[in-house]
């Protein structure tokens, strides 16, 4: 009996006491730790990601559950389709006019408050948070902002100071090359935050001794720039650069509500054009295809992306 | 004479590139603030003066009429409380999910680590959009679809990479002695966690978490494709079936407009910093 | 509180290239309960590390380590009850001075709000902070940061005191007022404490016996005396001693050591010592140059600069082409340039084998007792 009542509770102590080592195991190891993320990752990140490979080698179509393999198929038709290279070309339009647009605007604005919080000018600060609240407006908001900035009659803000000035109304929307002129202003009003906050930041790090020397060097304010603020922000430009291409490259939302797509297929960037194909016209083997080139694009920049992060961050 | 020279060089310094500057600040104020307040001052016109010529900049007779409209003829009320939750559970879910994940990136030494960290960049970099197809299909095999509660899962698994960068960066800033001096104090890992480390990183799990809450009351696509009954809309998609049937009242449209973008732009006003910092840092470090 | 053994204390870091990297090898050390040991070294040298596996932040590769009677070679930090003090303080920021130095005692102990406070006013009072314990760390100031830690560090009354370089973020003058007290707190406190440094001021000073450390091997262990005067080895005898010993190579020649610089006849023992060694290192503390009057047994140098501190000059010569420092009485003013002869008196020579960097012989060393007051007091009246 009593070695019995006496063994009992050591039992227990040496169940919790493992239990207790257990948890503490756990704890040291990193998996424990990762795995919820990881989880997320995996469900909603990485296994889409591969489905999406599958299914651009099938025929599967939104209305029909039967599906076969067709191999290429999917990416020939694509490939050689008039509509996905005139997506292609307006995409392409799209992006690198955004970019270099952004990138000039944000370049500009960066200097100029740069120099404002250096002065202790006012208006720094607010100028700064005029031009993020664009960033933050959420982007079919901003679609919906620019088609009513853009009314095509007299009453339309635009065209009525437009009219002031003695031009013409302008067709900003229906007309096929003003309505992707329009999609990247407004495209360009969204991004040009972002393009200045980094951009502003990489000034930042310029050490302040460097213009210090090249003063004393007797260089002038533009040569300054040239020779000491442009090599020491190239990285950050670069890094801009891919980023804002990837993030214009996926624009959906914004010219969802501006123009739709249209008219006719004015404005479809491929993101556009790939969820019409696939929820529209139910071709979701196509349309994968089409997500698959994307991907390859964006995997294409992000590799250009990690070169610079790995130089910069020296990982 | 010095003095006559330094006050001519001050004058001199006033004038081109100080000018020039507030140009540029005038300019920019204009272009982007212009927008915003042009649709805001539609929403407050009484019917006569949306297609009135000239155009008025300033309503002459302020109304509410517009706001009126939208609460009664929209499920905007509906939208907000639905973008409202999808927001929080978002926020708390990925703060919950990415907080322990960040710190074993920032606190372990494991083989295989910057591999790991890498893939989870270039997760980061890859649009949504690219998957929003496949995505579908498969929320559609997890009765998911038409789901508060998928597109919640969907916004927290979409996140997990960036909300990982950014609060390893937080971590990181920490110095390693905090952890040795809690071990010494007797602390396991997870206390040391939530007493020591957790009052540190409070500042970046704060950017984490705004920008999740923008994340989910702006985002469009995956709401879009998971959601179908109009009870169940977020704002944004709420917003963009809206316009599509009141575009003839561009009054009413502008109302439901601000009323979108409202609650980010006093946030962000609010909160000026920490966006700031979550831009700088979310971005430089991927 | 107790003794504490390290028997080959073993530890290797596993690179990113697969190489190991020996951080500490096969290192013993035996500390007396109560006893105030230094760990002194270059950076790199292992100290740090050594200190760690102590305390338990870092697992060994070999060897073991026991606290008393207990082996604590596989416990954590919180079962080997010890205390430490980090270089940086790691307070914890977002906690007042009282809530950092009660954390500890709030994780292992069961002690009630109102003990854990006692506790932490005690502590608070020895080291004269009690008007700081409701402050942040970033309201306080380096010094009082250092107090705080080394608050927290008491208030655990811990069987074993670690601390990593606590002073070297201090300025100089604050440096020298908590290396008294550090000294005065573990005396009164009688905790076995084991003090990492690189500074050899701090190391002399303070312990009671010096571990030097180099290349993660154990050089020396002994008090700061026997360290400075019976070097073990030629990195003792260099890394001990501010400014340090001056070296001349050599070769043993009948009875004389000859180098480029130097030809120095030895006599009786030290003839014996450098039997066996084909090349010597002769080595001589600054403080026992002589400045000589002629010629005999003397070398010429040339000052090249003279280092005014006050009660001495420190002069650096170049004899022969090899650098000798000399300190000198600070009343003689000597001219950068002047011509010199120097004399190392034989009672006072270092002699290593070059080779091994073994000690062949050491300085005769004269152990004197200070006069005291009450003794020399009688006989003056």
């Amino acid at each position: 009996m009593s070695v019995r009542s006496s063994r009992l509770p050591e039992g227990v102590h040496d169940a919790v006491a493992s239990a207790a080592g257990s948890f503490e195991r756990l704890q040291n190891t990193p998996a424990t730790w990762i795995a919820p993320a990881a989880l997320f990752l995996l469900v909603f990140r990485l296994y889409p990601l591969i489905e999406a490979v599958r299914m651009s080698f099938t025929n599967m179509s939104l209305v029909e559950p039967e599906y076969q393999y067709v191999g290429l198929e999917s990416y020939v038709s694509i490939l050689s389709s008039s509509t996905f290279w005139t997506m292609s070309r307006v995409t392409l339009i799209f992006v690198a006019a955004s970019v270099v647009l952004q990138i000039t605007f944000g370049m500009i604005l960066a200097l100029a408050i740069d120099y404002g919080v250096k002065e202790k000018l006012r208006g720094s600060v607010s100028t700064r948070v005029a031009v993020l609240s664009a960033w933050v407006i959420p982007g079919i908001v901003i679609g919906i902002l620019w088609k009513i900035m853009l009314i095509e009659t007299n009453y339309g803000v635009v065209n009525y100071l437009l009219l002031q000035a003695g031009f013409d109304v302008v067709a900003f929307l229906s007309d096929p090359q003003m309505a992707l002129l329009s999609t990247i202003t407004a495209n360009t009003w969204r991004g040009t935050a972002f393009s200045m906050i980094m951009l502003y930041a990489g000034l930042q790090q310029v050490p302040t001794h460097l213009y210090d020397a090249a003063k004393v060097d007797g260089a002038r304010a533009l040569q300054r720039f040239r020779y000491v603020t442009i090599p020491q922000i190239k990285p950050v430009v670069f890094i801009n650069l891919v980023l804002i291409t990837i993030y214009t490259l996926n624009t959906f939302d914004m010219i969802m509500s501006l123009t739709g797509g249209g008219p006719g297929h004015a404005t479809e960037v491929l993101a556009l054009f790939m969820y019409l194909e696939g929820f529209n016209r139910f071709n979701l083997g196509q349309a994968a295809a089409v997500a698959v080139l994307m991907l390859l694009v964006n995997v294409l920049m992000t590799a250009v992306y990690m070169r610079i992060f790995i130089e910069e961050e020296g990982l | 004479m010095s003095g006559r020279y330094s006050a001519e060089s001050a004058v001199d310094r006033l004038s081109a590139p100080v000018a020039l500057t507030y140009l540029v600040y005038a300019t920019a104020a204009v272009f982007f603030l212009f927008p915003v307040l042009w649709v805001v001052s539609m929403s407050l016109r009484q019917p006569g003066e949306v297609l009135s010529y000239p155009v008025q900049f300033v309503p002459r007779r302020v109304t509410l009429d517009p706001y009126v409209r939208v609460l009664q003829d929209s499920g905007m009320l509906t939208w907000i409380f639905n973008s409202l939750k999808i927001a929080i559970l978002e926020v708390v879910g990925i703060v919950l999910v990415t907080t322990p994940a960040a710190y074993a990136f920032s606190r372990f030494d494991f083989r295989g680590k910057r591999h790991v960290l890498f893939g989870v960049l270039l997760f980061q970099m890859i649009s949504p959009v690219v998957i929003v197809i496949p995505l579908y299909n498969m929320m559609a095999q997890l009765n998911l679809l038409d789901t508060h509660l998928g597109l919640i899962l969907l916004y927290i698994g979409l996140q997990v990479p960036f909300s990982i960068w950014l609060l390893k960066s937080y971590f990181d800033t920490i110095p390693e002695g905090l952890d040795e001096a809690a071990r010494v104090d007797g602390c396991s890992r997870l206390q040391t966690l939530i007493y020591v480390l957790l009052p540190s990183v409070a500042p970046g799990i704060a950017v984490v978490a705004i920008f999740n809450f923008v994340f989910s009351w702006a985002e469009f696509v995956m709401a879009f494709t998971v959601l179908s009954e109009s009870d169940l809309y977020t704002v944004s998609i709420g917003l963009f079936s809206f316009q599509g049937q009141y575009s003839m009242d561009w009054r009413v449209v502008a109302a439901a407009s601000v009323i979108a973008m409202a609650p980010l732009l006093v946030m962000f006003v609010a909160l000026q910093r920490y966006f700031v910092k979550g831009l700088v840092e979310g971005a430089v470090k991927g | 509180m107790s003794r504490i053994e390290i028997d080959n204390l073993t530890k290797r870091y596993r690179t990113g290239s697969g190489d190991d990297i020996l951080a500490v090898e096969d290192l013993s050390l035996d500390l007396a309960d109560g006893e105030f040991l230094v760990l002194v070294g270059p950076s790199g040298c292992g100290k740090s590390t050594t200190l760690r596996c102590i305390a338990g932040l870092e697992p060994v590769s070999g060897g073991e380590i026991r606290f008393g009677d207990a082996d604590v070679t596989d416990r954590t930090p919180e079962e080997r009850n010890v205390a430490m003090v980090f270089q940086n303080y790691a307070l914890y920021p977002h906690m007042t001075a009282r809530g950092n130095m009660a954390f500890g005692l709030r994780m292992t102990t069961d002690l009630s709000k109102e003990e854990r406070n006692e506790r932490v006013e005690s502590a608070a009072r020895m080291l004269g902070i009690e008007d700081l314990l409701d402050d942040k760390p970033k309201e306080l100031s380096g010094g009082q940061q250092q107090r705080v830690a080394l608050g927290r560090a008491i208030v655990r009354k811990p069987e074993v005191f670690l601390m990593d370089e606590p002073l070297s973020n201090l300025d100089a003058k604050l440096r020298t007022t908590m290396r008294t007290e550090i000294q005065r707190l573990q005396s009164d406190l009688g905790v076995t404490t084991v003090y990492v440094t690189h500074d050899q001021t701090e190391a002399m000073t303070m312990g009671d016996r010096i571990a030097v450390l180099d290349g993660g091997e154990l050089q020396q262990v002994g008090t700061p005396l026997e360290c400075y005067y019976e070097p073990a080895n030629l990195f003792v005898a260099n890394f001990i001693g501010e400014p340090s010993m001056n070296f001349f190579e050599t070769e043993v020649a009948g009875d004389a050591l000859v180098g480029d610089a130097i030809r120095y006849e030895l006599s009786g023992d030290h003839l014996d010592a450098v039997a066996e060694s084909e090349r010597v290192t002769l080595g001589v503390r600054p403080e026992d140059v002589e400045i000589a009057e002629t010629r005999r047994d003397a070398f010429a140098g040339t000052v090249r600069v003279v280092e005014p501190m006050g009660d001495q000059n420190f002069l650096h010569l170049d004899v022969g082409g090899v650098d000798v420092t000399a300190a000198v009485a600070g009343e003689y003013e000597v001219r950068e340039g002047a011509n010199v002869m120097v004399r190392f008196p034989e009672a006072k020579i270092h002699l290593f084998d070059a080779d091994s960097g073994e000690v062949l012989a050491n300085c005769r060393r004269h152990s004197a007792q200070l006069p005291t007051a009450t003794g020399t007091g009688g006989e003056a009246a």
